[in-house]
């Protein structure tokens, strides 16, 4: 096989009479349309990974939420616990009001989260039912 | 004539795409017979201290290369920061605020100086493209300036700054097509300066899938190589290999190699193995035992792991939504692409079941490679461009 040029730049593009991936991609595309899992014809909306993207940063960072590490050992770790249990006693009420603006921020995130399912959920029935609406047409 | 690479920092062990090929790229022009001298800052790398002198300032020599570095001076970090938060945030910027994201992030006079004191008899090629040292030694430099810019699609690349020193540039090296095609929709930059390079790799030894999967006790395995973090998307790869795993009870492990971190969910330890950092040897290996790379970022500007995968003759499965590594794979025929889980587990099930296919796009990924990306070709091409642009040795 020979190799062909892009017409933008000169790199070589590797064209294989048996196997081409943008048809193959159509292929299992349109295997999964069939199915009713994505709509016919329909690309895929690029906003879904990034919402998936910023939920999984949200999970990351509430599972972590108030978590103190003390990576020194004996005494000196010992010394910068009691330091620590001291500066957030003096800091209470601060970290009271944030721990209700992360709550309000984890529960907008649950909601978010109750959304998203929600709508696939309709998107996946819109599928199904358009589906075995051209299959009778 | 002389060329010089200007970088704001410069070391053999720096990490980062665009150090690694400043460094490739001088190493080899330099075998061609052009003489080649690196100007840098005495800041040490990326995640030092951009006001602090870590290198003694003058002529050295690294790897073989000439190295002058040159002293930075302190300048208002603090007002670089509230600039720097607010584009990171996504939040415009005015005009005013572009100069002190400017004016306070590297300050290297010296190193402007030098620039116009030799840019009579010498080509200066800037990488990459969001540093002082970039936007104001290209001015520094004029009409011999040639830009490597490394451009991801970023609120950065779309301050007012830059469109002026892209327009101006003698030459502006690309290392992908859809590199050129977002610099030109930002830019409007004229195709006589343009070049589309890529970066080079050098071709490894063939791997030992089989030696790989021995001494771990693994079957068939899914790759990722890399930093694993949300910004590689690998939190994204995880989740679906483990509904893939669940739904279709697939014999298939997810072997992870590379720096960072990942949170395994609870029951798929035994499926998940993150090995951390290997050997050169190891990753080699890794890379030829697997059924596919798995590379779920958006945000690659070329992907050398990729390059990397296919020299082993494994295909590639990557992320839809980035325009990058899905050209790779349609240009190479070697890999292919997934914008949702259905996708993905649609276009994993055909490389585990198709084992002939994925094969034959694993070889279509190694000529692609061979053909583009091996040294000497990307070498070609650097001598070719310039000899274009007016360079001459």
């Amino acid at each position: 096989m020979r190799p062909d040029t892009d017409p933008v730049s000169d790199l070589f593009i590797i064209a294989d009479p048996e196997l081409d991936v943008v048809q193959l991609m159509a292929r299992l595309r349109e295997n999964l349309a069939a199915r009713g899992e994505v709509l016919p014809g329909l690309e895929p909306d690029p906003t879904e990974q990034r919402l998936e993207a910023a939920l999984a940063r949200a999970r990351d960072t509430l599972a972590s939420l108030g978590t103190l590490e003390i990576h020194r050992e004996g005494w000196a770790g010992r010394l910068e616990s009691f330091a620590r249990r001291l500066l957030r006693k003096a800091i209470k009420p601060h970290l009271l009001h944030g721990a209700a603006s992360d709550q309000a921020i984890f529960d907008l995130v649950l909601a978010l989260l109750d959304r998203q399912f929600r709508l696939q959920q309709q998107y996946h029935q819109l599928a199904t039912r358009m589906a075995e609406y051209e299959r009778h047409q | 004539m002389k060329l010089y690479f200007v970088i704001p920092w410069y070391g053999e062990e720096i990490p980062g795409g665009a150090e690694a090929e400043c460094r490739g790229t001088a190493k080899h022009l330099r075998s061609r017979g052009v003489d080649v001298e690196v100007l840098t800052t005495c800041i040490r790398e990326f995640q030092s201290d951009w006001a602090r002198n870590h290198h003694r300032p003058g002529l050295s020599e690294v790897g073989g290369i000439p190295v002058r570095r040159f002293p930075v001076r302190r300048c208002n970090k603090r007002a670089f920061d509230e600039v720097n938060a607010r584009l990171m945030a996504g939040l415009p910027i005015s005009r005013q605020e572009e100069q002190v994201f400017l004016d306070h992030m590297v300050l290297c006079p010296d190193l402007e100086r030098f620039i116009a004191d030799h840019r009579a008899d010498a080509y200066f090629s800037f990488i990459p493209y969001m540093f002082a040292t970039t936007v104001n030694g290209a001015k520094a430099a004029g009409n011999h300036a040639i830009q490597v810019p490394c451009l991801h699609d970023e609120a950065y690349a779309r301050l007012s700054i830059y469109r002026g020193m892209f327009r101006k540039a003698r030459g502006i090296v690309f290392q992908t097509r859809e590199e050129l095609a977002l610099a030109r929709d930002l830019y409007g930059i004229d195709d006589a300066s343009t070049a589309v390079i890529g970066a080079g790799i050098e071709l490894p030894e063939p791997g030992n899938g089989a030696g790989f999967q021995g001494r771990h006790g693994l079957g068939d395995y899914l790759l990722f190589a890399g930093r694993k973090s949300t910004g590689k998307n690998t939190p994204l790869l995880v989740d679906h290999f483990c509904r893939y795993v669940s739904e279709t009870g697939a014999e298939l492990s997810l072997v992870l190699i590379g720096s960072g971190n990942v949170q395994i969910p609870a029951g798929f330890s035994d499926r998940i193995l993150d090995l951390g950092f290997v050997t050169a040897k190891d990753k080699q290996d890794a890379l030829e035992g697997a059924i596919a790379l798995a590379m779920p970022s958006v945000n690659e500007s070329f992907s050398i792991v990729l390059m990397e995968a296919w020299a082993q003759g494994s295909p590639v499965l990557v992320h839809g939504a980035c325009d990058v590594t899905v050209g790779h794979c349609k240009a190479s025929n070697g890999g292919l692409w997934f914008r949702n889980y259905a996708e993905f587990r649609e276009t994993l099930n055909y490389l585990v079941e198709h084992p002939e296919e994925a094969a034959r796009m694993g070889a279509n990924g190694r000529r692609y490679v061979q053909q583009n990306y091996a040294w000497d070709r990307v070498t070609d091409r650097w001598l070719h461009h310039l000899t274009r642009w007016g360079f001459s040795k």
